[in-house]
């Protein structure tokens, strides 16, 4: 029974094609998004709850959207109700660390060619002080109106002039070139840059807004981290809703609690305390300033890459810390708890071994291992941002909510 | 001889279930030794097992398998 469910799910999610096909505001082309909807990270969550980079992107989102002046006044909307906060993952979306998105902000628009869903993803803003780690100064919403003006509508221009962008493709590839696709993306982001300049120039935009827009690509090497994301949002969501079927098809963090949601049990999420990454801080800073684990970014290893690839990608300890050989350890592992090797995303370190696919939440209960994230640590306090980077495992407690689950049905 | 006694007087060749810490400590002193990567199903969590042999009464569930193989990580 669930087996058969599961092998429907793996074909579906190995089938998937997710192709970058636009950009567009979010309010008009996410589902369900209003003026007033603030779309945020891991599972739902109320304002009084939610932790401090969070409130600080609610905060910087409300004054972008010009719904409020100061951080105050945005707070008094809240308490009036007037803020509707949804999960990304609840529209068919992603985003990274605090992951709000609100309704004027330009989205990646990604369809699942093969299966025909849709998914939306915020686009990097690039490193320092950015919304996504709870900053909200004025620079911060500079930034974001340069990319709502200036970024989204060229790029928009050079992805339609490209007839598409296959993002599968691109992590394949990049994956044999050491990254993992979460908190590695030096080589898919290089990959992406060079699909995407030719179609920019030739756009014929004024020479210094193709210059300046060549520039931000150039010097954030996680521009493809929020590309990886909405193309595994995409494969994961064409194997959501199968009946009997046990496989997780998201997990995220909205740094209080983390949550899974299971392709045959629903939209319901199974949720715990979110735990807090151990890993390599930046000077200055230790463990006692790190937020709980935060973001939907760990839809990458839901797909079977970041801390699952890891096998790939043996630079990455030098971010998260430890070994090369832990970082082949840790792949090896998650085999234990998938049922599928993946035959797009191969590992040439082993034999060109398939990546772990399909986490099945009874193998996570039967052999007490839990799957492995690779993860940004964001400072406790808004506006700091990212202050290390880090290992984090999903708590057990999930999945054991999600077994419940299954027997009640 | 004891079997006891008889045991340690030959040359010892050692299988090592779970930690992998004691398989380390004996090669490095010159004992032959196989290492298993085994862990208590459900990381001996008495509940989960429950759960999960409530499952198995309930229907097929051919997931279970790994149960019977020893995890991996190497």
């Amino acid at each position: 029974m669930f087996e058969e469910a599961n092998q429907q799910a793996i074909e579906k999610i190995q089938s998937a094609q997710p192709v970058l096909v636009d950009i567009k505001p979010a309010g008009k082309v996410i589902p369900r998004m209003k003026k007033n909807t603030i779309l945020q990270a891991g599972p739902p969550i109320e304002w009084k709850r939610m932790c401090g980079p969070l409130r600080g992107a609610v905060y910087g989102a409300l004054m972008y959207e010009e719904l409020a002046e100061s951080p105050e006044e945005a707070e008094e909307l809240i308490k009036n109700g007037e803020i509707l906060f949804a999960p990304c993952h609840e529209h068919d979306s992603v985003g990274p660390m605090a992951g709000v998105i609100s309704a004027s902000m330009p989205v990646f628009v990604i369809k699942n060619t093969e299966h025909g869903n849709l998914s939306y993803g915020s686009i990097n803003e690039g490193l320092g002080k950015v919304l996504r780690f709870g900053a909200y100064s004025k620079e911060v919403i500079q930034h974001l109106k340069w990319m709502e003006k200036e970024l989204a509508p060229s790029l928009k221009l050079a992805i339609k002039r490209s007839g598409g962008i296959n993002l599968k493709t691109i992590i394949s590839q990049a994956l044999h070139m050491g990254d993992e696709c979460h908190n590695r993306n030096v080589a898919a982001t290089s990959l992406f840059e060079r699909q995407i300049m030719p179609h920019l120039i030739e756009a014929n935009l004024e020479t210094n807004v193709t210059s300046r827009i060549a520039r931000f690509l150039a010097e954030n090497d996680h521009f493809f981290l929020n590309l990886s994301m909405t193309a595994c949002k995409a494969m994961m969501d064409a194997a959501h809703g199968i009946e009997n079927c046990t496989l997780v098809t998201a997990m995220s963090r909205n740094g209080t609690e983390f949550g899974i949601r299971v392709s045959g049990l629903g939209d319901r999420w199974f949720t715990a305390p979110a735990p807090t990454a151990k890993g390599l801080y930046f000077p200055g800073y230790g463990p006692a300033d790190a937020n709980p684990d935060l973001g939907d970014s760990s839809i990458t290893e839901t797909r079977g890459i970041g801390g699952f690839a890891m096998a790939a990608a043996p630079a990455i300890v030098k971010f998260v810390g430890g070994t090369p050989a832990d970082a082949v350890g840790y792949t090896k592992e998650m085999m234990n708890i998938t049922v599928s090797k993946d035959y797009s995303f191969t590992i040439p370190s082993l034999n060109f071994e398939g990546t772990p696919m399909g986490i099945d939440v009874i193998r996570v209960l039967d052999t007490g291992i839990l799957p492995i994230i690779n993860t940004g640590i964001a400072h406790k306090k808004p506006g700091i941002g990212q202050i290390g980077a880090g290992i984090v495992r999903a708590p057990m407690e999930c999945f054991k909510n999600a077994l419940k689950a299954l027997l009640k049905k | 001889m004891s079997k006891r006694e008889n045991l340690l007087n030959k040359k010892l060749k050692v299988i090592n279930l779970g930690i992998e810490t004691f398989t380390e400590d004996l090669k490095k002193q010159g004992v032959e030794v196989v290492h298993v990567d085994w862990r208590p199903p459900a990381g001996g969590d008495v509940e989960i097992l429950k759960l999960l042999d409530k499952l198995e009464e309930g229907a097929d569930s051919p997931s279970r398998n790994c149960l019977k193989k020893p995890t991996s990580k190497q």
